[in-house]
């Protein structure tokens, strides 16, 4: 399996081995994924190992004797074991748990994702039904014409934001990091739900582009002259706004779950949303992204982020929404989407809220539970 | 005046007296700029005074011009400003108090007018009425187009009229003074312009092209103002969402940072002039709760400070001054107290210029300063910096004796950049005296292209080089009366290059301006300065600055280091390309120097003058920590951000801040003051830096307002905190 999600950071699952994060290059950069070779057991490969153990076994081996003590199993499906896998493993299961629960339709103009509940019924297959997750459409190409109005003027910020636009073209991670103490190491499983939310945003996002199938700015004007390479994927919802408002939904949810009075302040994620704004309209800036596809992507990643933490914490309910970009105008208003006191989405111009759904308790997930307790006690 | 009939080459010219040479749409048309049929912000000097008057008189002349009929495209408008008026009052006729009789500087007035009138002042009149127009206007300038929505147009945003305020005969509040700020791009919400409870200190905000009000009363001519309870109210609407104050959203809904205009995000970016700038002249943590410094705003358009050359910013400084007097007054009345101390810093500058002091701008920051001060000595003070140019290649000083061979010439080579969006100009002074068989000056073109004829001083004559029809380059000769009384030769060139635009453009390289001895007296000499005209950071005019080149000037020492001293005998100087508006009498003027080593910076411009009065800039102040850490730290845009800008215009709000504290004090504020404070800083501060710098660079001497460590660790003040902001 090769990711191929937003154009710098291919392969979320680079990072695996002792070396794979210890720096951002570990994951950057299209080859960041070749690796499963190099760092799967975590140990150098010297060369000349193999030879090496093989004389080795030669010289030391003795005689076979048959063994016979056998080792206590294995728990089956046990969440124990989770500890056991490299963390790339454990990152395909929490994938699987998250996606194969995610169903896409689309109705007229409408993309719509949705929840599939299934329940056990004992083991044989599994009853479904589809619930609603998010709606979304595009809107006309006048208007995204007129949106280019926007860009000619945010591009007067690019010598402010170059940097800044270079490094985002990596996971965001280091921009929270600076925010939350979220490190691979100190805080190794918030970190692996953070890549699984960037996954599930990634898996969504490129659905919905893929269906809402927006053109880029740049097939707009030749004046809009992006300054980085144009993604060759469609333009609504941004990536970087689903991916960066994901991470701030689900850091928050996670500080607010810790018990910790210090994470309680509502400080935290204003900051946290403040950066996931900054980095959608960064992408403004740099030209690849209409402030529209800001606004959607930001609807986009709060509602996931709020799903895949009521999946993972066993909550027994979710909030489906709607961006109805044919209804958007203006400038994307990331004040306007969220309220900060109360950490909730809230409705605003062409983003509304469609409902509030159930999980049923029988329906939940438990890797994506085990990751979430682990994760929380580590801002205790 | 284009005339697509006129054939390619040099024709002779004619421009209306009274209009100022560069005050001319055919070269200055810029493509991407609104039109210039609506009201444009004028400045109009008139000799009556009589500005409330004007408006009928020039309709007057429309309607005899146009033999009785009254085209509305050709009616002239003259919408007069309230501050002018004098309404509620029922006594003088204009608000500055000038009556029948005007004092120096008082006779400028900036209305919105339309192009009509200068249409119309091109026609000729034989008239020897003195109230006649063409007779009574000696100067009239415009502003760049401002965007529509900036100006009144409709009966129902036109400016409310409201009485005018004469603070009461009483002293002022013991210990408050305004500070007062004109800049581009000022954080009218940073936390360091506000008090303890985070309330503004703020007391009146103008943005001279801000989005104008749709139906409340506004009280200013055009753009948009805010007072303290309006910001007050933005700083609540925008503190709910979260516990910090959304400052960015607060100036999208002000239109400071609406990315759908072109001038509607002056504090888009992180760091602006404007916020580095009232940071150091009035921004203090919060936790001091400064409410004795309130402060006065004014923005400028952000088309006029892109001009760099200083030639569209007239009417828009003549207003804010105007503005910043009037609400001090209503300040002062608000709080029941006489006229309050008043410190205004205005970091701009360009060169060019009578230099003498006698140029509008300082005779009316004069005018301005002797009426505030009338009364109250030493209670008001204009700070300005003395100019970054001192490296720009831009000056020439010729003597009488220095003109060569049997013409006595002396050809000066003129080096206009290629890819130079906006025009080029020069200016050559003649000595002091009416127009006489003195001075000649012809321009060249590059690559060896025709010369024009030596074009004498002659009152509104001129030469055009017309290429396809129109002009691509121009000089011209006008002659200002008392008390400038010098003859001004301009040079105009078109801009190199303009994408888009259907205009013919001039060439860029090499032109020549010949100068002639015709009759210069022996100790004479003749000053040829390149008007400023650069891209400042954060703008997007493309100008490139043209130079002088001369062989003999040396840009660097033998050894390779930046050279800061003039070869003797060569006619292109670094000395005397000191700020164009910083030689009048009263107004301080502040040289920059880097604070490690106590050296002059490099670019910090001063003297020679031409006028006795200022051998050089009043004192220098910081400009840069160290030759290796630019700059000094002041704050960006957002509060609890810092940034480090260089220039003498982060020397003068030092300063500015320095006489806040002595007029709090009980002391004033004027140029003997600054020369006291230089005197004991150089005597107490400098021992194991560089000897005291030359009078051209700064009269008095170098003085450190604060320690070094203060002022790079806690550049607004020491608060609670060792942070910006508390």
């Amino acid at each position: 399996m090769k990711l191929n999600p937003q154009s710098g950071y291919s392969g979320y699952s680079g990072y695996s081995g002792y070396s794979g994060y210890s720096g951002y290059s570990g994951y950057s950069g299209y080859s960041g994924y070749s690796g499963y070779s190099g760092g799967a057991g975590g140990l150098p490969v010297a060369p000349f190992v193999p030879p090496a153990l093989i004389s080795t076994r030669d010289g030391i081996v003795g005689a076979w004797e048959q063994p016979t003590l056998a080792p206590k199993p294995l728990g089956l499906d046990d969440t124990d074991n989770l500890s056991l896998w490299s963390s790339e493993v454990r990152e395909s299961l929490y994938s699987f748990e998250m996606i194969s629960r995610i169903g896409f339709s689309m109705e007229g103009d409408i993309a719509r994702l949705w929840h599939l509940e299934a329940d056990p019924n004992g083991g044989g297959a599994p009853s479904t039904s589809y619930k609603p997750l998010v709606n979304m459409t595009r809107m006309s190409a006048e208007a995204f014409m007129d949106q280019t109005a926007y860009i000619e003027q945010y591009a007067d910020l690019r010598p402010d934001r170059g940097v800044e636009i270079e490094t985002q073209l990596d996971l965001p991670t280091a921009f929270f990091g600076s925010i939350a103490y979220l490190n691979a190491t100190r805080t190794k499983y918030t970190y692996e739900l953070i890549i699984a939310a960037l996954r599930l945003a990634n898996f969504t996002e490129m659905r919905l582009k893929h269906a809402l199938a927006a053109r880029r700015p740049v097939e707009y004007s030749p004046q809009i002259q992006s300054i980085i390479s144009n993604p060759l994927h469609g333009s609504l919802p941004s990536g970087h706004a689903t991916e960066a408002h994901i991470v701030a939904t689900v850091l928050t949810r996670v500080l607010e779950a810790s018990g910790n009075d210090v994470y309680n302040l509502e400080s935290w994620r204003a900051q946290f949303f403040r950066l996931a704004a900054r980095i959608a309209i960064n992408r403004t800036v740099s030209g690849v992204h209409f402030p529209v596809d800001s606004a959607a992507g930001a609807c986009l990643g709060i509602t996931l982020g709020d799903y895949l933490v009521a999946r993972a914490s066993g909550a027994n309910k979710y909030a489906a929404w709607t961006f109805d970009a044919a209804d958007f105008s203006g400038d994307f208003e990331p004040e306007t989407m969220y309220d900060i006191p109360n950490s909730r989405q809230i409705n605003s111009l062409a983003h509304t809220k469609l409902g509030s759904e159930t999980i049923d308790s029988s329906d939940q997930s438990a890797i994506l539970n085990r990751l979430w307790n682990d994760a929380v006690k580590e801002w205790a | 005046m284009a005339d697509a009939d006129r054939e390619d080459g040099w024709v002779p010219a004619q421009l209306p007296p009274g209009v100022d040479p560069l005050s001319d749409w055919t070269l200055n048309a810029d493509p991407l700029a609104e039109g210039t049929e609506g009201l444009l912000p004028v400045t109009v000097g008139l000799i009556s005074g009589d500005i409330l008057s004007l408006g009928d008189r020039l309709t007057a002349l429309a309607v005899e011009v146009n033999k009785g009929r009254t085209n509305p495209l050709t009616m002239p408008v003259v919408q007069v400003p309230c501050l002018y008026r004098a309404a509620g009052t029922g006594g003088t006729a204009a608000g500055r108090g000038s009556t029948t009789s005007t004092q120096r500087g008082n006779e400028f007035f900036t209305v919105l007018a339309n192009r009509a009138v200068f249409d119309l002042l091109a026609q000729p009149v034989t008239s020897t009425s003195p109230m006649h127009p063409r007779n009574d206007i000696f100067w009239i300038v415009h502003g760049p187009s401002l965007p529509s929505d900036s100006v009144p147009n409709e009966a129902d945003v036109e400016e409310t009229n409201r009485a005018r305020v004469i603070p009461k005969a009483v002293p002022p509040k013991s210990g408050v003074v305004i500070t007062a700020v004109i800049d581009v791009g000022i954080p009218l919400l940073n936390a360091c312009l506000r008090n303890a409870a985070g309330r503004t200190r703020v007391q009146y905000a103008w943005l001279q092209d801000g989005r104008r009000k749709a139906s409340d009363p506004s009280f200013i001519p055009y753009g948009r103002e805010y007072e303290a309870d309006d910001l007050n109210d933005l700083i609540d609407a925008y503190s709910t969402n979260g516990p910090y104050l959304n400052e960015v959203a607060a100036y999208r809904k002000m239109g400071l940072a609406d990315f759908r205009s072109k001038n509607r995000h002056a504090l888009g970016g992180g760091v602006t002039h404007g916020a580095h700038i009232t940071g150091l002249a009035a921004g203090y943590p919060m936790a001091e709760n400064r409410d004795d410094n309130p402060v006065i705003a004014v923005q400028l358009p952000r088309r006029a400070a892109e001009d760099t050359s200083g030639r569209t910013l007239v009417p828009h400084f003549l207003m804010a001054l105007d503005y910043i007097a009037d609400r001090a007054d209503r300040l002062a009345s608000k709080l029941g107290c006489g006229q309050l101390p008043l410190v205004i810093n205005f970091s701009f500058g360009g060169t060019g210029g009578p230099l003498d002091g006698t140029s509008f701008l300082e005779q009316r920051m004069d005018a301005f300063l002797a009426a505030r001060n009338a009364d109250h000595p030493g209670s008001t003070a204009i700070l300005l910096p003395a100019g970054n140019a001192r490296q720009s290649q831009g000056h020439a000083r010729i003597q009488s004796t220095a003109f060569k061979g049997p013409d006595k010439t002396e050809t000066l080579t003129w080096r206009i950049q290629p890819d130079d969006q906006t025009p080029s100009v020069v200016e050559v002074w003649t000595p002091k005296g009416i127009p006489a068989k003195r001075l000649e000056v012809a321009v060249g073109l590059p690559h060896g292209g025709p010369q024009g004829g030596f074009l004498p001083e002659e009152n509104g004559a001129g030469y055009d080089f017309i290429r396809d029809g129109k002009p691509i380059a121009r000089i011209t000769y006008r002659y200002y009366g008392a008390p400038t009384d010098r003859g001004k030769f301009s040079i105009i060139v078109q801009a190199t290059t303009r994408p888009g635009a259907d205009k013919p453009l001039a060439p860029a390289g090499n032109w020549t301006v010949t100068l002639k001895d015709v009759g210069l007296e022996a100790d004479d000499h003749v000053d040829a300065w390149v008007l400023r005209d650069d891209e400042l950071p954060g703008f997007d005019n493309d100008a490139r600055q043209s130079r002088f080149l001369a062989d003999c000037y040396k840009r660097f020492t033998p050894q390779g280091f930046p050279n800061d001293t003039d070869t003797p005998g060569c006619a292109i100087i670094r000395d005397g390309l000191q700020n164009v508006l910083g030689t009048g009498e009263h107004p301080i003027v502040i040289a920059g120097y880097v604070e490690r080593s106590g050296d002059v910076a490099l670019y910090s411009a001063g003297g020679l003058t031409n006028t006795p009065d200022r051998p050089g800039p009043d004192a220098l102040a910081v400009s840069d920590a160290s030759r290796v850490h630019r700059g000094v730290l002041s704050t960006g845009v957002y509060s609890g951000s810092s940034a480090a800008l260089n220039g003498t215009s982060v020397a003068t709000p030092q300063i500015a801040k320095a006489l806040v504290a002595t007029l709090a004090a009980g002391g004033g504020a004027s140029r003997s003051e600054v020369a006291e404070m230089a005197e004991r800083s150089e005597a107490a501060d400098f021992e194991f830096r560089s000897p005291k710098p030359p009078e051209t660079r700064g009269v008095a001497g170098r003085i450190e307002v604060t320690p070094q460590n203060d002022r790079r660790y806690r550049p607004l003040g020491p608060g609670t905190s060792q942070t910006l902001t508390s």
